[in-house]
């Protein structure tokens, strides 16, 4: 193989990956879901939003300068230090996702979950984890995606004029940002546990079973958790699974069944502990990858779009 | 077979540089460190990727080592009578599912607020503490003094007989990390 049949074969390959054609309704069902857990995301916070970044809060911004990277900035830094304008911020962020949820602009929507989720981050980082990480992430790749035609405000609109169906394929590399995301999270806790001498030796889980403030959620039989080699079996599986689900999502024969574990291990968790939303998040970015096998050939297509919402697609 | 809408020329040009240098910077922030060049890369781009709003952590879920103690973190309040109240971060055994599940960050900033990293942020506990203390008798007492504690018990290795997980614990030992006089 030359080198420049090879460098063809890269950007054939390039080409084919990013700008495949896909369903756009699957993006639009994702960002419905994605959503939904931004604004319960946020609704729980409403009940300490004083206690946490109110100026008589534990966390005044001057404090909060103390513990933070020096290179992070938030737009509280901007703004006047009062509880009024704290919750008016708050109350953009909500109106933020409530748009985006319906799918009003929703990329304009996505920017501004981006930026609120931002902005509350890194004004109180001691509150915030990976899941948070994810939400943060995940309202910047949305910012790309093409989700208005369907599921939205604007599809509604269209359809009480009487134009007709938009169509359904299209590009949506930003698309494979959430799924390159995911992997990324899935392989980073794998390699760390493969690092662990607790997971090595089949412990990790009897540590992880007797922490009071994330494990427990709902009953568990005891003679599981209470047994040696349960737990063995139990932490070997989760590093055997985590090890393997970054590969076997990317293999088409795999896939589906990778996905279904995924959910089942997610769902699983989610009933044993108290993770808040970093289960029913991981679950909804697994989506996405149901997305990765593109329009089949002779796929039925409308006309080319007739769709006159502003956020006309651009990728 | 690209997509009927796929960009073409110019703009395809740009999405491409764009994915390009996003990846770039996902797989510099949020790979694991496998060798030291990527530490050091890590290092040299953090400034950039923290202006923009896409830093992430290393993904290590109870790992490479999972927690093994239980934590409370502790506010003992002193007023100038001698009166001593306290602050406490939530007893989660005691708290309900909607309790635990609302109560999610507070359990985050506890997990935060007593790791020496975080040592910057102790002085605002602790005058939150003195802002909230109550004086059950005497509305003039004054709060003299704030100490922060972190309670906690450590989890035993696991070794036959097994301790049921149920089993209730308490917190054995008491650390004093923080103090803060009030004039």
């Amino acid at each position: 193989m030359t080198a420049r049949s090879a460098i063809a074969r890269i950007v054939r390959g390039w080409n084919t990956f990013f700008f495949a054609p896909f369903d756009l309704r699957l993006a639009s069902a994702f960002r419905m879901a994605y959503a939904a857990l931004v604004l319960v995301d946020l609704g729980m916070m409403s009940f300490d939003l004083e206690l946490f970044f109110g100026v008589d809060g534990v966390m005044p911004l001057d404090a909060s300068r103390a513990v933070i990277d020096p290179d992070s900035h938030t737009v509280f830094e901007l703004l006047p230090q009062s509880n009024t304008v704290l919750w008016t911020c708050y109350v953009l962020a909500l109106l933020h996702a409530f748009w985006l949820l319906i799918g009003l602009y929703p990329r304009v929507q996505a920017a501004g979950v981006f930026f609120w989720l931002l902005a509350f981050h890194d004004r109180n980082l001691l509150l915030f984890d990976g899941e948070d990480q994810v939400f943060r992430l995940f309202a910047f790749f949305l910012i790309f995606l093409p989700t208005h035609r369907f599921f939205s405000v604007h599809a509604l609109e269209r359809r009480m004029r009487g134009a007709p169906e938009p169509e359904r394929f299209g590009t949506a590399w930003a698309l494979r940002l959430f799924q390159i995301q995911m992997t990324l999270v899935y392989f980073g806790a794998a390699w760390a546990k493969l690092h662990g001498p607790e997971w090595l030796d089949g412990t990790a889980l009897w540590y992880v079973s007797r922490l009071d403030d994330s494990f427990g959620r709902f009953p568990l039989p005891s003679a599981i958790f209470d047994s040696l080699p349960a737990l063995r079996a139990m932490t070997w599986g989760t590093l055997a699974f985590e090890s393997a689900l970054p590969i076997a999502l990317w293999i088409p024969r795999t896939r589906k069944y990778a996905i279904v574990a995924a959910f089942v291990f997610h769902l699983s968790l989610d009933y044993a502990m108290y993770l808040f939303l970093f289960h029913p998040l991981m679950s909804v970015g697994l989506l996405t990858f149901l997305a990765t096998d593109a329009k089949p050939s002779g796929a039925p297509t409308t006309e080319a779009t007739t769709d006159t919402a502003p956020e006309t697609v651009t990728a | 077979m690209d997509a009927e809408d796929a960009p073409r020329g110019i703009r395809r040009a740009a999405i491409n540089v764009f994915l390009v240098a996003l990846l770039f910077v996902l797989g510099a922030s949020g790979l694991p460190t496998i060798v030291d060049a990527q530490a050091r890369l890590r290092e040299w781009i953090d400034p950039f990727v923290d202006g923009i709003g896409l830093w992430q952590g290393q993904w290590e879920l109870f790992a490479p080592e999972p927690d093994k103690i239980n934590v409370a973190v502790v506010a003992i309040v002193e007023f100038d009578d001698g009166y001593v109240t306290d602050w406490r971060s939530p007893d989660w055994r005691t708290l309900t599912e909607f309790e635990r599940f609302r109560h999610f960050r507070t359990g985050e900033y506890t997990d935060g607020i007593r790791q020496n990293a975080n040592r910057g942020a102790w002085p605002a506990l602790a005058d939150y503490a003195r802002r909230t203390a109550h004086h059950p008798t005497n509305p003039h007492a004054e709060v003299v003094r704030v100490s922060l504690w972190r309670d906690f018990v450590v989890i035993p290795r696991p070794a036959e007989p097994l301790r049921p997980r149920a089993q209730p614990f308490t917190f054995d030992r008491r650390f004093m990390f923080f103090t803060k006089t009030y004039p």
